[in-house]
């Protein structure tokens, strides 16, 4: 069931989506018989994976992928990837094949150079194969190819705001975003320099540089190629606060500046978050290289549910709905709060109690005979612990007292 | 917490007013729908006789949207709260669930239950509206089919020959299986703007019906039980399984109570009537069988849970005679049995009696259970795709199948449903 609804209709930077949903370039957009399966599938667009000049080499090293649990649930994902293999001529003829057979989807590339030469020929091939779209990937966590490989141009603001104006020279009329890491000292820095640099926004934001695991048994870092490892992009539900973070930071200091959120979005859910903090779409590729490009159904239906129970007529109005009551610590209000049992949801299982104890103000009393905890409203500073803890909805409750 | 998406309060559930049925809070879906593996091939949608999109539906749980969820099961299967409610999951989805082999497989009616009771609780029915269609029978099969074609802008006429529509699931099943307000949920679901039920309405000529109809699809039923044909059964105290469950579903049971009850029958509806005379305050509920446990074709959860009612199953007993004492039925006599090497036509090993073995079992009810007919001959052949030898019949149900369940007749009316769409669009067109 492909949803079509009026209220998830959206017009980006001059492009109409039917839904707010984009793929994300990565390996679900590396092929084209795999990228025209997901766009068959409900997906509003696509940003075909980073593409390069035939001269770049790509040497690419596995096996690449690997995880981080937390029990059954997969957190996040980690991969040593890189970018595609294919070069600027297949993926030319790939943009205008997908164009004429998708004409109303977002047909977007990404791309990645190392010499303003290099960023401007890609740009103007990509132009005349009629792409909707370019994402310039500043922040692969393998590193950007260049003068300086192994650093991530978007964490610096000089390289940034020259070779983002590098790439909007060429590009004219046709709308630019600028792929960022989050891992900076400020991002706003970044990003103002890409606003100063004439581009049209930011994909906000890429993976995270991270090492995924060691194999306590061979004291091998994950994922082990041939008994050797690398640091790994982090993806998944794990980076989704970071991405928040990311995008409200932007979105609070910059305002009007056109954000397409990314990074560990898995559901609806998600999605209403990564817009609420002020991303105008979201892009997605983790989930769907774990789920299968299907959840689109219930992305589309669920935050459509969404939108018609919380009295949004579309999705527009919900983009950067929560920034008003995003605060700096100074300005937040100091009422008392404190946390009280609800007695009929609690189940007693004195987690609460454990919690408060041991890592809390020992407000918390247990009754033995009765397996319940009795919270000293004197003793109770509201810090919140033991809501973390409850294992069932309500049972505890943090109120305003006098 | 969920916020308004998912959030189902079981207080205002209709579910809490009926004990026997246990619904998943919503912690409970949540943690039970995140434990589902999403197989690519979906093993549990392949047995599901429905085609439920299981793993769509239990995914559309996990994420809170559960509204969806509803949706997908309703458009699947048109007597979704039904099926939700009784549907035997062990032996369908859940009989082939991935999970199985880690742990334990995923409790699928339940979940489905869970979104069509969100459904109920939440509900705003949707409405839609060439040809005509009469439907004779207002059981699974009827409803799913005339469901379905009303959905594709077909008019339909559904005649029911009881005062109720809703066949087995309205007349037979007992009442603290499957309350009415569950039953009549799906209901206002196919009466919707195309679908007439006109009850109080027996068809004796369904091809009649093409005068005024394009096509008709028969799905009576089977509305009759089977009879022993052994001396006694008309005694005033001898009933049958039918008549026993349709006097209680509608009030019109007389008191058992301090009564001895003795069922004869090995099926589901012998455990039903058993389940429900234990229920209704029966002295003592005696279940007689003439095979083994091993032959009895059941659901094992409804044997379970008559055996901890404290029915009393004689495996390998076949009655005799119906025994009265000055004209009321005072005891069944008995023979015991055994099990020969050779097995009938459902693979099932033949019993036969063994010699001398009579006895006397005291009995003020008896209740024939031993499976269902109907009074309509069957003079017509069916095909695959559920048409017949008459063009413009079609067919489905326990009466083209044979007994089976509610959700096999939703699998019929569904089919029944597409075959008639393509018969009306070569016969218009």
């Amino acid at each position: 069931m492909i949803l079509t609804s009026p209220r998830l209709k959206s017009k980006f930077l001059g492009i109409p989506l039917e839904n707010p949903f984009i793929l994300s370039a990565a390996p679900s957009t590396d092929e084209l018989d795999i990228a025209r399966d997901g766009l068959n599938a409900g997906w509003a667009g696509l940003m075909l994976k980073t593409t390069s000049l035939e001269t770049t080499r790509v040497d690419l090293a596995y096996p690449m992928m690997s995880a981080f649990r937390g029990g059954e649930k997969l957190l996040g994902m980690g991969n040593i990837d890189l970018i595609s293999t294919y070069h600027i001529e297949e993926v030319s003829k790939r943009v205008s094949i997908l164009k004429s057979e998708f004409p109303h989807k977002m047909i977007a590339a990404s791309i990645m150079s190392d010499s303003k030469a290099g960023w401007q020929t890609l740009v103007k091939r990509l132009k005349d194969a009629g792409v909707d779209l370019i994402e310039c990937s500043f922040s692969c966590p393998q590193g950007n190819v260049g003068e300086d490989p192994g650093k991530m141009l978007a964490q610096s603001v000089s390289a940034t705001e020259k070779v983002a104006g590098w790439v909007k020279e060429a590009a004219g009329d046709l709308p630019v975003l600028i792929k960022i890491t989050p891992q900076v000292t400020d991002i706003v820095t970044i990003t103002k320099a890409i606003e100063r640099s004439g581009c049209d926004g930011v994909t906000a934001s890429n993976s995270i540089p991270a090492l995924m695991g060691i194999d306590i048994n061979s004291l091998t870092p994950i994922p082990n190629v041939g008994g050797r490892s690398t640091y790994s992009g982090l993806t998944g539900p794990a980076i989704k606060p970071i991405t928040l973070r990311t995008i409200a930071e932007i979105a609070r200091h910059q305002p009007g500046f056109v954000i397409s959120g990314n990074g560990g979005i898995s559901d609806w859910r998600d999605a209403v978050e990564v817009l609420a903090v002020g991303a105008s779409n979201i892009q997605i590729c983790t989930a769907v290289m774990l789920y299968g490009f299907g959840i689109i159904e219930d992305l589309t239906s669920g935050l459509d549910n969404y939108l018609i129970a919380k009295n949004f007529s579309s999705v527009t109005e919900l983009v950067g709905k929560a920034l008003p009551n995003l605060a700096t610590h100074d300005e937040l209000p100091r009422e008392k709060v404190r946390s009280f049992v609800n007695k009929e949801r609690c189940i007693g299982c004195g987690r609460c109690y454990v919690a408060c104890r041991d890592g809390g103000h020992r407000a918390i009393s247990w009754d033995y005979q009765n397996r319940l905890p009795e919270i000293s409203i004197e003793k109770c500073v509201g810090c919140g612990l033991c809501l973390l803890v409850q294992p069932v909805d309500e049972c505890l409750q943090m109120r305003i007292v006098k | 917490m969920i916020l308004a998406m998912g959030k189902n309060s079981m207080s205002n559930s209709i579910f809490k007013k009926i004990s026997l049925i246990p619904g998943l809070g919503d912690i409970a879906a949540r943690l039970e729908a995140a434990r589902c593996l999403a197989c690519f091939d979906s093993p549990c949608q392949k047995s599901c006789p429905a085609s439920i999109p299981i793993p769509d539906f239990i995914r559309s749980i996990n994420s809170g949207n559960v509204r969806h969820a509803a949706k997908i099961i309703r458009q699947a299967n048109p007597i979704a709260a039904i099926c939700g409610t009784i549907c035997p999951e062990e032996i369908f989805c859940q009989s082939h669930c991935t999970r199985g082999k880690i742990d334990e497989p995923i409790k699928i009616r339940e979940l489905h239950g869970y979104a069509t009771n969100f459904e109920i609780t939440s509900s705003n029915t949707e409405t839609r509206t060439k040809g005509r269609v009469a439907v004779i029978g207002s059981g699974p099969a009827g409803l799913t089919c005339a469901s379905r074609l009303a959905e594709a802008g077909i008019k339909v006429v559904i005649y029911e020959q009881s005062e109720h529509p809703g066949g087995v699931p309205a007349g037979s099943i007992p009442n603290f299986r499957l309350a009415d307000e569950i039953i009549n949920f799906d209901l206002q679901y196919i009466n919707q703007p195309g679908v007439k039920i006109v009850t109080n309405s027996r068809i004796d000529n369904p091809e009649k019906l093409l005068k005024d109809f394009d096509a008709v699809f028969i799905a009576t039923g089977l509305a009759k039980n089977r009879q022993t044909n052994i001396p006694g059964e008309d005694l005033h105290e001898v009933t049958t399984a039918l008549r026993f469950l349709e006097d209680a579903r509608s009030g019109k049971l007389r008191s058992i109570q301090s009564k001895k009850i003795v069922i004869i029958g090995g099926g589901n509806v012998s455990l039903d009537v058993a389940a429900l005379a234990m229920n209704e305050g029966a002295k003592e509920v005696r279940l007689l069988y003439r095979r083994g446990p091993k032959e009895m074709k059941i659901w094992r959860s409804e044997l379970d849970e008559a055996q901890s009612r404290g029915v009393i199953i004689d495996f390998l007993t076949s009655p005799l005679e119906f025994v009265a004492k000055s004209g009321k039925l005072n005891a069944i006599k008995c023979i015991r049995m055994r099990l020969t090497d050779e097995s009938d036509s459902s693979g099932r090993r033949i019993p036969e009696p063994i010699p001398g073995t009579e006895c006397v079992m005291p009995a003020d009810i008896a209740i024939t259970a031993i499976g269902l007919t109907s009074e309509y001959k069957k003079e017509i052949t069916i095909n695959d795709d559920l048409s017949t030898s008459v063009a413009g019949i079609f067919t489905g149900g326990d009466w083209a199948r044979g007994e089976g369940t509610i959700v096999e007749s939703v699998r019929d009316g569904k089919l029944a449903a597409l075959s008639i769409q393509k018969y009306l669009k070569d016969k218009l067109s």
